[in-house]
């Protein structure tokens, strides 16, 4: 009797129940969809090799939004992400003609820009916790500083990278693409953060920073530690734009924090902080360019794309809201 | 020493040290550049200043009202107000009237729609106006069509730059603007409801308030004060250059209200700071811009003032207490 009760029970609620486990089952389930309207329209996209360089083309956004997740989990938010872009950008451009190319100057270049990139997200989140300031009005100040910078080191669009960096992110490696490699790198780094217990921890503060506090985390550091993560995944998307582009410009960047964080919001996080997933931001992310691919394949007027582009994102944002506003009421 | 603390108190108030550092930024200024501070650089500085001082309005109400409540929009709605203010006019006196109703109507709606995406499907304030800012944006090309619209009329012109007593008309707007505004804040119901919902929410709807009929309507202010400032723009204007000229507006209309004293958990700051935000913003660019140094070092330097301007009074409450 007892057991038939709560199995009954959880066949009432067990979606429901997943879905709070996994905020970002939502968002896989509009990746299907638009896949399968994709697909229907034309076959060809749904092709191993297609979707390779699709993945290649999404990499800068997907990186960008998995690391500003973890700062919107903290209840905070990143809008210095595209300046950051920028600096980065500039940076591992001239290192990398400083050394007139070769492979162990790109090497340099690269660690550099990524040692760059944690280094603006520390102090981002240095700031906002030794000053006890908002995030928003900091990272944006922040942010017009390092594109200050940025314009410090290049002050117009140009340089030039070797080719061989635009075909590393073509290529593939043990038969698997290198995008893929990549992802797993950074998935890795997530699962391994969630098995220490930090990306709970910056769950905690998000969801109630006064608890966290009295509960023993140094709440401090563990922003600190959101913003670093941040600029991390900050400098890598900036390395995948590298290899999209080739050339450095110190106006790179330029509204990238602004789709993460709807890429973020579209796969389940909230932007209050406390609930969401990095895993979920990836296929906020891909749902956010498939959106355009969708447009762009049902031969939707170019006048209409940018409206089609924001009402889908509005709907996307209107369900998941509801879903979410419906779980609260079950629970009370 | 007791008698010191109203002084102090007085002090730290935002209002005043932004209003000190504009007034140490003109005669820094003067010093530097001879001609900084004359009554028709400063009648120029404040001319600009005025659009960003209405769009700054609305930002201040929504704001006001709750935490993390913002509106991202405005930007994209500055755009829709002027060329929709240009098209409907289309170059002629006799539609003004026509197109300032139109301008008012659709922009006070688009933001009703923000309010509603707000409170009744509860989209994060931050995303919702953000993404409503694509459709607005959108919304302006339609009305383009991708052709120049017809500029501002003569009597647009008129009344925006038209000079009585050397001082264009705007500031003149800017300033019964303000009274009003001020007026509106602290004497109204509505103004009030405001900084009682931005204080405690819940404790506001359980006194009765209708919360979120007042959140929504404060979202079709914001909008409608927007597009407001866009009509004027074009007066200023005389023509559109782009489809992107409102956009600088977004992010300046919050930090001109966190400037200007306003928390950006709600509840805590009036108009009059901001206005005195708005000018000190415009007063800092110009002074930036006046000084020989390369463009990187002018925006290294406008985002530490803001940082050392945020630090000086928009700090959050120690967790340790």
């Amino acid at each position: 009797m007892n057991t038939n009760f709560i199995k009954l029970q959880w066949l009432r609620t067990g979606w429901k129940e997943r879905f709070r486990k996994a905020p970002y089952l939502l968002a896989i389930a509009i990746v299907i969809i638009l896949m399968i309207l994709l697909g229907i329209r034309n076959p060809g996209y749904l092709k191993l090799a297609s979707l390779t360089i699709k993945l290649k083309s999404w990499m800068p956004l997907l990186f960008a939004a998995f690391g500003q997740t973890f700062v919107i989990l903290t209840g905070g938010i990143d809008l210095s992400q595209g300046s950051m872009i920028a600096l980065v950008n500039v940076i591992i451009v001239q290192v990398i003609m400083l050394f007139g190319g070769s492979l162990p100057g790109m090497l340099f270049a690269v660690s550099v820009g990524i040692i760059v990139g944690t280094l603006a997200g520390i102090i981002n989140g240095l700031i906002l916790t030794r000053l006890r300031l908002q995030p928003l009005i900091t990272t944006y100040a922040t942010g017009i500083i390092w594109r200050g910078f940025a314009l410090s080191v290049m002050n117009e669009p140009g340089g030039e990278v070797p080719m061989s960096f635009y075909y590393f992110f073509s290529g593939s490696f043990l038969f698997i693409p290198i995008p893929v490699w990549f992802l797993s790198f950074i998935v890795g780094i997530y699962l391994f953060l969630l098995r220490r217990g930090a990306v709970t921890q910056l769950k905690a503060i998000g969801g109630y920073t006064i608890g966290a506090f009295e509960s023993g985390i140094n709440v401090d550091r563990k922003r600190v530690l959101a913003y670093g993560l941040s600029g991390f995944f900050t400098a890598l998307a900036t390395i995948a734009i590298i290899g999209e582009t080739i050339s450095g410009s110190p106006l790179a960047g330029t509204g990238y924090e602004l789709e993460a964080i709807s890429s973020a919001a579209i796969g389940g996080a909230s932007l209050s902080g406390g609930f969401g997933s990095p895993i979920g931001s990836l296929f906020g992310g891909i749902i956010t360019r498939l959106v355009n691919d969708v447009i762009f394949f049902y031969g939707i007027d170019v006048k209409y794309q940018q409206l089609m582009q924001g009402l889908i994102i509005i709907l996307a944002l209107s369900f998941g809201a509801l879903l979410a506003q419906s779980l609260s009421r079950s629970d009370k | 020493m007791k008698n010191l603390k109203p002084v102090l108190i007085y002090v730290k108030n935002p209002t005043v040290i932004a209003t000190g550092i504009a007034l140490l930024l003109l005669v820094v200024g003067e010093f530097r550049a001879p001609g900084f501070a004359k009554f028709s650089q400063i009648i120029n500085m404040l001319t600009v200043a005025s659009f960003l001082g209405i769009v700054a309005a609305g930002q201040n109400l929504v704001v006001l009202s709750g935490k993390g409540v913002i509106d991202l929009s405005v930007g994209k709605m500055v755009t829709l107000g002027a060329i929709l203010g240009g098209a409907i006019a289309n170059g002629m006196d006799s539609g003004v009237v026509l197109a300032f109703m139109v301008v008012m109507i659709v922009t006070f709606s688009v933001g009703i729609l923000n309010g509603i995406g707000v409170t009744l499907i509860g989209i994060p304030p931050l995303i919702m106006t953000l993404s409503m800012g694509i459709v607005v944006e959108s919304m302006s090309r339609f009305v383009t069509g991708g052709l120049a619209v017809k500029g501002a009329t003569p009597i647009m012109s008129t009344i925006v730059t038209g000079r009585f007593l050397d001082i264009p008309g705007i500031i003149y707007i800017w300033i019964v603007f303000t009274v009003l505004m001020i007026f509106f804040q602290n004497n109204t119901r509505f103004g009030m409801s405001l900084y009682n919902m931005g204080n405690n929410d819940e404790a506001a709807r359980l006194s009765g308030l209708n919360v979120t009929w007042l959140r929504i309507t404060t979202y079709g202010l914001s909008s409608m004060l927007a597009g407001l400032a866009g009509f004027f723009y074009l007066g200023y204007l005389g023509s559109i250059y782009n489809i992107s000229l409102g956009n600088k507006y977004t992010l300046a209309s919050v930090v001109a209200v966190v400037v200007g004293g306003v928390s950006l958990s709600g509840g805590k700051g009036g108009y009059l700071g901001v206005a005195v935000g708005c000018i000190l913003l415009q007063f800092l660019e110009s002074f930036l811009t006046v000084q020989s140094i390369p463009p990187w070092g002018r925006e290294v330097i406008m985002g530490v003032t803001l940082l050392v301007l945020l630090t000086a009074y928009a700090r959050e409450k120690k967790l340790r207490q």
